[in-house]
């Protein structure tokens, strides 16, 4: 009976009811589309820089530059509750070059691995092929390199190796089969780790494992139970280990809260001024219900769930208006470069935490406005004093 | 049995009496007229009684209930059950059809959304009012109709009409005192400037100044 009461009230009064409906739903949509973007852009930062980086967890060795056994040691670290995977990489200090101009880059081993430390922009991986060079979309700009072009390789080794001269640098002339992007990968070079691994001596070598969770989070608790655990290797999370990425996420999710202070602010002042407005308006109606028989508590809960039905609707008609601006931002994405594009994350949570913050923002905004409607004093509003 | 007593009332606004030591009784389907010139306190005197307004002193009694002495609660739940209110202009609810402002009291009073529709068509039929109709083209005499039809629901035990053909013709009075007035156990107190309407009752109240005197 009070619903009913509530909404017919609104209803009488079509201009009000559109104001507040509006006024919800632009907020509410405002805050999903924004809401889906910073979870995308978190999104982007963690697929760039850890599942196509470093992973969460980088191992190194406390003694020397490399684990002599190192997919012993992957095969180790991946046996442990919650990571993913464990990829080895072998990392030596390098170059490319074509016609006489020379670049140093890293030059990194990989196997095949679902998480390589790199994504794909052309050309397809073949990681048992000894020829195959995967370049990074910089250094692929630089030296004007496409797919199929022979590029010269050095590898600086150090040690004396089987496969080098005495300056213990291999010199070598490869295809190049793909170029790469991400954060880390635009300017490196990959090659077979099996090959380069055999070409400086050591064919079980890894420079790092880049251990990969289910739960990026867990990555600094895991790293010192690692570190503790496992002798001869340091661990580092990726918190520590990319703060940049951390500082990124921190701020994002700064963003996330201040922006819904924003809009329950410029949601909350208009309802709240509609609503008192709708409650002078209706002193007639209210002080009448009270001289028949309705109690101070019905007229409040009259007004209150005005506010409540006017911020469902509004969050329905605001959940349509966001899902409009994830689509169209998954399709012209708000930043893209590289291998980076942010888009919206289209998940169940950007749509619920928006909605209940405005339902709750309609009860905080509405309460005034249905105390004072319960306070209404029937005689004098029945007698026209009021 | 009595169904109303006022002992003692006063109120007073700003720095002025209004009502000033009323007292009387209403018996238990008795018709009370109260008379007196605009501004006397009539009105303040009908919400004091209807519960709508708290007197500075004095006593109301219906039946068995102080309800000044009472907490709100039981004051609204007196307003909806014991007494009937007949307002000056009706004071309809606008967006509301006629048999839903009927229907209004009883619905919350607990009877189910249908029943009370029911029991307001049934109100109104002799009324001549179709309930479908939109409170906010009735014309003055209708509004009153359906406003005594409310008053009626609840199947209260006193009745308080402030001035409820004032501003009728001939007819539409007519109609509406029939329905006011007609046989129950209800006792009614009827506010009213018209001499013929307050011969309908048994008695006459006049009051003057904020105070009451009984004329036969």
């Amino acid at each position: 009976m009070l619903l009913f009461l509530a909404r017919r009230s609104l209803w009488s009064s079509r201009i009000t009811l559109v104001l507040l409906v509006v006024s919800v739903a632009a907020g509410a949509g405002f805050q999903i589309g924004n809401s889906a973007n910073l979870d995308g852009f978190e999104h982007a930062l963690l697929e760039e820089n850890l599942t196509h980086g470093a992973g969460d967890i980088r191992v190194e060795p406390t003694d020397g530059p490399r684990f002599r056994e190192g997919i012993e040691m992957a095969a180790r670290l991946a046996a442990v509750d919650g990571v993913r995977a464990a990829q080895p990489v072998l990392i030596y200090a390098g170059a490319i070059g074509r016609r006489g101009r020379f670049h140093a880059t890293p030059l990194v081993g990989v196997d095949r691995s679902a998480l390589p430390p790199f994504q794909i922009v052309e050309g397809a991986w073949t990681p048992s092929d000894p020829d195959a060079l995967l370049i990074g979309t910089h250094y692929a700009s630089r030296l004007e390199l496409a797919v199929g072009d022979r590029v010269e390789v050095r590898a600086i080794f150090g040690a004396a190796g089987m496969a080098v001269d005495d300056d213990n640098v291999g010199r070598y002339t490869m295809t190049v089969r793909a170029l790469v992007g991400g954060t880390l990968a635009y300017r490196a070079v990959f090659v077979s780790r099996t090959w380069l691994a055999a070409e400086s001596g050591e064919p079980n070598a890894a420079s790092a494992i880049h251990v990969h969770l289910f739960d990026h989070e867990r990555a600094r608790p895991l790293a010192a139970e690692l570190a503790q655990g496992v002798p001869g290797i340091t661990a580092i999370g990726w918190r520590e280990d990319a703060s940049y990425v951390s500082s990124y996420i921190s701020a994002t999710r700064t963003i996330v809260s201040v922006s819904y202070a924003m809009v329950i602010a410029a949601v909350a002042v208009p309802m709240w001024a509609l609503l008192y407005i709708h409650v002078l308006r209706r002193r007639r109606e209210l002080a009448m219900l009270l001289a028949i028989g309705f109690a101070e508590r019905d007229v409040f809960a009259i007004s209150l769930l005005q506010a409540i039905f006017v911020s469902i609707v509004g969050c329905v008609v605001g959940a349509g208006i966001g899902l409009g601006l994830i689509v169209y931002f998954q399709a012209n994405p708000i930043y893209e470069w590289g291998t980076m594009a942010v888009r919206p994350m289209l998940a169940m949570g950007v749509f619920v935490g928006p909605a209940i913050v405005m339902v709750l923002t309609a009860l905080v905004a509405g309460s005034y406005p249905a105390w004072r409607a319960a306070r209404t004093d029937p005689a004098r509003v029945l007698k026209g004093v009021e | 049995m009595t169904r109303l007593v006022v002992e003692d009332l006063h109120r007073r606004f700003s720095d002025r009496d209004v009502l000033h030591g009323v007292g009387f009784e209403i018996a238990a389907g008795e018709t009370v007229a109260l008379m007196g010139p605009s501004g006397c306190g009539k009105t303040t005197l009908l919400q004091i009684i209807g519960l709508i307004d708290r007197p500075d002193a004095g006593r109301v009694v219906l039946g068995d209930h102080e309800p000044w002495s009472a907490p709100s609660a039981i004051r609204a739940e007196l307003r909806l059950t014991w007494l009937g209110f007949v307002f000056q202009r009706g004071n309809l609810i606008d967006h509301l059809s006629a048999r839903e402002n009927v229907a209004l009291p009883a619905w919350r009073a607990g009877q189910s959304r249908k029943a009370a529709l029911a029991r307001a068509d049934d109100l109104l039929a002799p009324l001549g009012i179709r309930g479908e109709t939109p409170s906010h083209v009735l014309s003055i005499g209708e509004t009153q109709r359906v406003a005594v039809a409310r008053a009626l629901v609840n199947r209260p035990q006193l009745i308080l009409a402030d001035e409820p053909t004032g501003s009728l013709d001939g007819a539409s009075a007519r109609s509406v005192l029939a329905a006011l007035l007609a046989p129950g156990e209800a006792a009614v107190l009827l506010v009213t400037h018209d001499p013929d309407v307050a011969a309908r009752a048994g008695r006459t109240l006049h009051m003057r100044d904020g105070k009451l005197r009984e004329r036969a």
